[in-house]
């Protein structure tokens, strides 16, 4: 073991960040619709199993995917997924709330198709919920890369190393540089990667005037 | 004439056996002009909220509540809600161009609603005023045979107000559409109107019908004339006389 963190520990975290974020975001998506389209207002407060799921800690997953799974790359990114598509299932399913029921109902007023609502309507606000939920997702998946890494990477080939593993390594053999350079460097990471994001999102989004966001 | 609104003994709730509008009638025919004021409260907006989805909200009774919802092939009702009527993701322009228009009404609707400058902007960025002249256009440009307008120009200021109220019942003449509108303002209520219920009372229910369907008060009418001023008075009366001052 390096007893010094090195860009492909870098590289490997930001990976698994980078894989967790997409299938999170995705499956955070299917989820957010998936309420909506289920309508669970038959429970208190629109409460359902997934509020129930959300509120486990990550790291209280970390021993159990160890137990099930090993030290793989499936748990650590299962873990990171898990994070994630919580915080986008929330601003998706909020996406769909009342506030714009007038908007709606002039556009149903108007004779429009179930394809144009759809065009105009149902998707513009679910992807303004879903790339507000990746915003917050950004910052939750580096959060939970550490937790991830916690699992344990060493000698597993392309995937060992990261910076989650060398900051829980560093504590271990007490050299607090390297856990201070680690956690500089994951605060670094997460402002470049939600700088990057918005960035883009004006850009591609915004500018060209396709849909109007704020972060 | 068709009916295109027939409401018989509604019974209007939001919350079970609590009524905010009593035993209330309405009949809407084609090219009429209907206008609804009362106590904020009372039942108005959800009244014309029922009349957009085609059915009363949950936990009222009703003898008849029928909408059509088409005419002549037209699908089309254009409804000016208080608030949030807009898309907040797309610009207003983006949002007009949603309803198919002729470029040349198109161009003419802006330039008499003065929106020239707040095309390009999103719904968060525009003046009360400014928004509530862009909503009423884009009920416009939509062409609609039925206008359900819920207290539309409450925040213009009064020189363009008259401007669009002009031009918008000139418009509805023109296209041979018809209205319901919801206000507090008493003069677009004389302005644009054949028929003005007023409402009073917990639950509300219907007190008077103030008439404007003779032929000495066809559209299009000038609110500073003479003979609206009776109809203003008996207006006033009602009103006043609800509010226990006289």
């Amino acid at each position: 073991m390096n007893n010094s963190i090195e860009f492909y520990d870098i590289f490997l975290s930001s990976l698994r960040w980078l894989i967790g974020l997409s299938i999170g975001s995705i499956l955070g998506l299917i989820m957010g619709i998936m309420t909506n389209l289920l309508k669970p207002n038959t429970t208190i407060l629109n409460l359902n199993i997934l509020d129930f799921l959300r509120a486990i800690p990550i790291i209280g997953l970390v021993p159990v995917i160890q137990m099930n799974f090993g030290i793989n790359e499936f748990g650590k990114i299962g873990l990171i997924t898990w994070a994630v598509a919580f915080p986008v299932w929330v601003s998706v399913k909020t996406s769909f709330s009342k506030d714009l029921t007038n908007a709606l109902l002039i556009l149903k007023g108007a004779g429009l198709t179930k394809r144009d609502l759809l065009l105009y309507f149902h998707i513009p606000r679910a992807l303004r919920g879903f790339l507000k939920g990746i915003d917050i997702g950004i910052g939750v998946g580096w959060l939970s890369v550490v937790a991830a890494e916690w699992i344990g990477t060493y000698n597993t080939g392309f995937w060992s190393g990261g910076l989650g593993y060398k900051l829980d390594y560093g504590y271990t053999i007490n050299n607090w540089g390297m856990v201070h350079l680690s956690l500089l460097i994951f605060g670094f990471l997460g402002f470049i990667s939600s700088f990057f994001y918005r960035y883009v999102i004006k850009i591609i989004v915004e500018k060209k005037q396709i849909i109007n966001i704020e972060f | 004439m068709k009916n295109l609104i027939k409401i018989e003994n509604l019974n209007l709730s939001i919350i079970q056996e609590k009524p905010l509008l009593e035993e209330f009638n309405l009949t809407l025919k084609e090219n009429q002009r209907i206008g609804i004021t009362g106590p904020s409260g009372c039942g108005k907006t959800t009244l014309l909220k029922s009349l957009v989805t085609g059915k009363p909200s949950k936990f009222s009774t009703f003898h008849k509540f029928y909408i059509e919802e088409s005419l002549n092939g037209q699908q089309k009702i254009g409804y000016s809600p208080q608030s949030n009527g807009f898309m907040p993701w797309f610009t207003i322009q983006k949002s007009f161009k949603i309803f198919n228009c002729k470029n040349s009404l198109y161009l003419e609707i802006i330039e008499k609603f003065g929106l020239a400058d707040c095309l390009k902007k999103y719904p968060i960025d525009l003046s009360g005023g400014e928004y509530q002249r862009a909503i009423l256009a884009w009920n416009l440009i939509l062409n609609p045979f039925l206008y359900l307008a819920d207290e539309p120009l409450t925040e213009v200021d009064i020189q363009r107000k008259w401007r669009v109220l002009e031009y918008w019942s000139e418009y509805i003449n023109m296209q041979q559409a018809s209205l319901v509108l919801i206000s507090h303002d008493i003069d677009t209520l004389l302005y644009l109107c054949d028929y003005i219920l007023v409402l009073s009372g917990s639950p509300a229910k219907c007190k008077k019908v103030v008439k404007l369907n003779s032929p000495e008060y066809q559209h299009p009418r000038d609110i500073r004339s003479s003979i609206l001023d009776v109809k203003r008075e008996e207006l006033i009366q009602e009103i006043l006389l609800e509010s226990y001052i006289i």
